[in-house]
């Protein structure tokens, strides 16, 4: 007489001996999958903290005397630095208006007179021509070593004709904190073959693993498969 | 066969010399990022489309078994390989790199998640499927849920995602041709759409699995040649390019200055960039949710998509099928370690603002382009990026014009149908699918990488579920089915007409939450979980699963009684 309940197929309730060893193997490897992968992220999460940048620490000091019109010429500076740096960090910012606005104003700020001139005419040009000469300002920022940032130069400027506007706006804090400050903690900081260690762990170790997983579930599945005498029905 | 390595190998010689004999020709080219007719990337490409449907030619499908699942006889390497071209889509060719230049450590998520996804695969399903001893995805669900209903919607949904999918495929496709013959966007997806159409329907599936073999070696070949270039012509660690590439991520983090310049003579340096490496950095707009999110939604949706389970069907033993996922997942690794790489280049080599906003889809061909790549290379990679897609897209075609030949027109509409008859109706399905995935591509919906993820996560969350449960639940029965695809499948509906209308500008209500909780790149997160609810829920109301079906599921997928 057949019994149904001999047919039933439940993973958590494997019960012939092939099953429960089929099983097993499966769940371990889905263990290690789930782990090495939700699990790694997980830590990441928890135990990441929100680390300004370098320029972010500076821009903390610096701002408030920016806004109260008490920064020094070397602090402008330091401040139009910053700002150009951000700029060239994304296309976005580019096309930020007050970002841009703050920045010429600095360099204004920073000029000697007989080149203010000068960069009011710069800052009308570079919208249609790009190859204007910004060597004076790159000299004023001192940054003739940075490629970088001297190629930002003639998309970070704005028009001067309608005047010399604020070096502040209210909209650049949030810019701040969202483009200067990351999460960061010791699996992203330490380095491993080159990489930032969290990244490696990812984009490297994590296919490897898989890849092994799936070879090591293979060889044993195979022997599980031989050990039932299974193989010569299905395989 | 003795013809086809014949003719093969005198493509690929023809390939090589064209090399040689153009090389001074281009020696000085280059230099623009687009626009203008390249006469070598473009023979390179006729030369190597021509060889796959030469092949493809010697390898035609005699009938519906051949056309579905090529006659079994593909060994398990070559099956491996077979499931790396397959799988190696436009989207893992261009798209990867797109999402990780333009999403930094987001596009992680989708490296992970298409990846990891072949571990549930192989563990839970690939063997058990090959077993259960049917063709399609449809096949299997009609007959472990017992029920011609189930089976008819599972044929619409396995079309709804092999389109979906294609219309990915068929932008990457618009984007190259683009590049190589200088023709506008529009003109690129009709002319590229119109030849792998072609090319599907001369080859069928049994040319497809011998063609995706050769395809893998060329894209994969094109892919990794200028992975070497780089890294050695910027002095990184060049023996093995996806790791050399660690540094220049580094870099970017760091900030740094070289004293190298690209194609463009432009400095290669960078501006400190921890956004690019850290973990959901706010300036991405990606955070800790989606990431995890994504990645799940990927995993899942690889382990249920129609296309890569038929795969499971071409092989001659279920043994083969877990190792041809072994195989598969090793050369798909290959392309996916290397895929950062182009990014972090790209990242580098684009930073200055001259450069301009490049198309991120195109963003593998760029950097080679920019890191001054011969432009013979950089067109052998294009033709790769081309191949890519072609193979994985002849192989959707295949997937949704066999789930409407075979679960839809022969099980439902036309039971009488001669093998001849299902054949001219899967050819009629490929034609009609291309053109309305021509007409979608042509509107430009999203990344690659993003519109393939929309077809992951309705794979995901309808067709896994009932896979897993109709695998490892012989209690899931046709209420539990017929419950779970319901969830799944009226998430997914939900989410693409959302999607659809924020496209064109239509505000419906609750908007926000959709798109962040149920965003149509990995609404499977959720969705998926709740269809197994579903299916359990309803299960346990519904009558008992027949003892046959109990039975096969015993005996022939999980060998009880054989001990």
């Amino acid at each position: 007489m057949e019994n149904s309940t001999q047919y039933d197929i439940n993973f958590f309730k494997p019960h012939t001996p092939f099953l429960k060893e089929a099983t097993r193997l499966v769940t371990i490897g889905i263990v290690i999958w789930f782990v090495a992968v939700y699990g790694f992220h997980i830590l990441l999460r928890m135990i990441e903290t929100p680390t300004p940048e370098k320029d972010y620490l500076t821009y903390e000091q610096l701002y408030p005397k920016l806004t109260q019109g008490t920064a020094s010429l070397d602090e402008q500076k330091i401040m139009a630095n910053i700002y150009l740096g951000l700029i060239g960090k994304s296309i976005a910012l580019q096309k930020n208006d007050a970002l841009k606005n703050a920045f010429t104003s600095a360099v204004y700020s920073i000029l000697p007179d007989s080149e203010k001139e000068m960069l009011v005419a710069t800052s009308g040009k570079v919208g249609s021509d790009k190859k204007t000469d910004v060597s004076y300002i790159v000299k004023a920022l001192g940054i003739e070593n940075d490629h970088s940032r001297k190629a930002v130069i003639p998309y970070a400027l704005m028009p001067l004709s309608d005047g010399v506007k604020a070096m502040t706006s209210p909209e650049i804090p949030a810019i701040m904190s969202k483009y200067l400050i990351h999460n960061q903690s010791v699996l992203t900081d330490t380095k491993f073959l080159g990489f930032p260690f969290h990244y490696f762990y990812s984009a490297v170790f994590l296919l490897a693993l898989f890849v092994m997983i799936c070879l090591v579930y293979c060889k044993a599945i195979d022997r599980v498969m031989k050990k039932y005498k299974l193989e010569s029905e299905y395989e | 066969m003795k013809n086809i390595k014949l003719i093969s190998i005198s493509l690929i010689t023809f390939i090589i010399s064209l090399f040689v004999v153009t090389l001074p020709a281009f020696a000085a080219s280059g230099a623009a990022l687009e626009g203008g007719f390249k006469t070598a990337p473009a023979l390179i490409l006729i030369a190597t489309i021509l060889l796959f449907i030469i092949v493809g030619l010697m390898n035609k499908a005699e009938g519906a078994a051949d056309y579905y699942a090529a006659g079994r006889s593909i060994s398990r390497v070559g099956s491996g390989m077979a499931i790396a071209s397959n799988w190696m889509s436009a989207a893992s060719f261009l798209g990867l790199a797109a999402v990780t230049y333009g999403l930094g450590y987001h596009g992680i998520a989708y490296v992970v998640g298409w990846t990891g996804g072949y571990v549930l695969l192989l563990l839970l399903m690939a063997s058990q499927i090959r077993r259960f001893g049917k063709y399609t995805a449809t096949d299997f669900i009609g007959d472990r849920y017992y029920s011609p209903g189930l089976r008819f919607w599972t044929a619409v949904i396995a079309i709804l995602i092999s389109f979906s999918y294609t219309v990915g495929q068929f932008g990457g496709i618009g984007l190259m041709f683009k590049w190589i013959f200088g023709m506008n966007y529009h003109y690129s997806v009709i002319i590229g759409s119109s030849v792998v159409l072609a090319y599907t329907l001369i080859s069928g599936m049994l040319g497809v699995t011998k063609n995706q073999q050769i395809q893998y070696i060329i894209l994969i070949t094109a892919f990794m040649i200028p992975s070497f270039i780089l890294t050695f012509k910027f002095d990184y660690f060049w023996v093995l390019p996806p790791l050399g590439y660690g540094q220049v991520v580094s870099d970017i983090v760091a900030g740094t200055q070289t004293g190298f310049v690209s194609s463009l003579g432009h400095a290669m340096s960078t501006i400190p960039s921890p956004e690019y490496a850290m973990p959901w950095d706010p300036s991405i707009g990606m955070n800790f949710f989606q990431w995890m999110a994504t990645c799940f939604a990927l995993m899942i949706g690889t382990a249920g998509l129609p296309h890569v389970i038929q795969k499971f069907y071409v092989v001659p033993k279920p043994s083969d099928a877990r190792w041809s996922v072994t195989w598969g997942l090793f050369f798909i690794c290959i392309l996916y370690w290397t895929s950062p790489l182009y990014s972090a280049f790209g990242k580098i080599l684009s930073s200055n603002p001259e450069v301009g906003k490049l198309a991120k889809d195109a963003i593998v061909v760029y950097t080679a382009q920019l890191g001054s790549v011969h432009p013979l290379i950089v067109g052998f990679l294009a033709a790769g990026a081309i191949s890519a897609a072609f193979s994985t897209v002849s192989g959707l075609l295949v997937a949704g014009a066999s789930a409407w030949s075979n679960d839809i027109y022969f099980k439902v509409i036309n039971p009488d149908a001669t093998g001849e008859q299902q054949v001219r109706m899967a050819k009629i399905a490929t034609v009609a699918m291309a053109v309305g995935v021509t007409i979608v591509a042509l509107l430009k919906l999203g990344l690659i990488a993003q519109l393939v993820a929309l077809a992951f996560s309705i794979a995901g969350s309808t067709i896994f579920p009932l896979f897993l449960l109709g695998i490892w639940w012989s209690r899931s029965n046709k209420a539990g089915g017929i419950a779970s695809l319901s969830v799944g499948g009226g998430i997914s509906v939900l989410v693409i007409i959302y999607f659809i209308a924020g496209k064109y500008g239509l505000q419906l209500p609750a908007k926000d939450f959709m798109n962040y909780w149920l965003n149509p790149w990995y609404f499977a997160w959720i969705a998926g979980p709740l269809a197994v609810l579903a299916n359990i829920v309803f299960s346990f109301l519904g009558e008992e699963t027949p003892l046959e079906i109990k039975k096969h599921l015993a005996r022939k997928v999980h060998g009880v009684e054989s001990e």
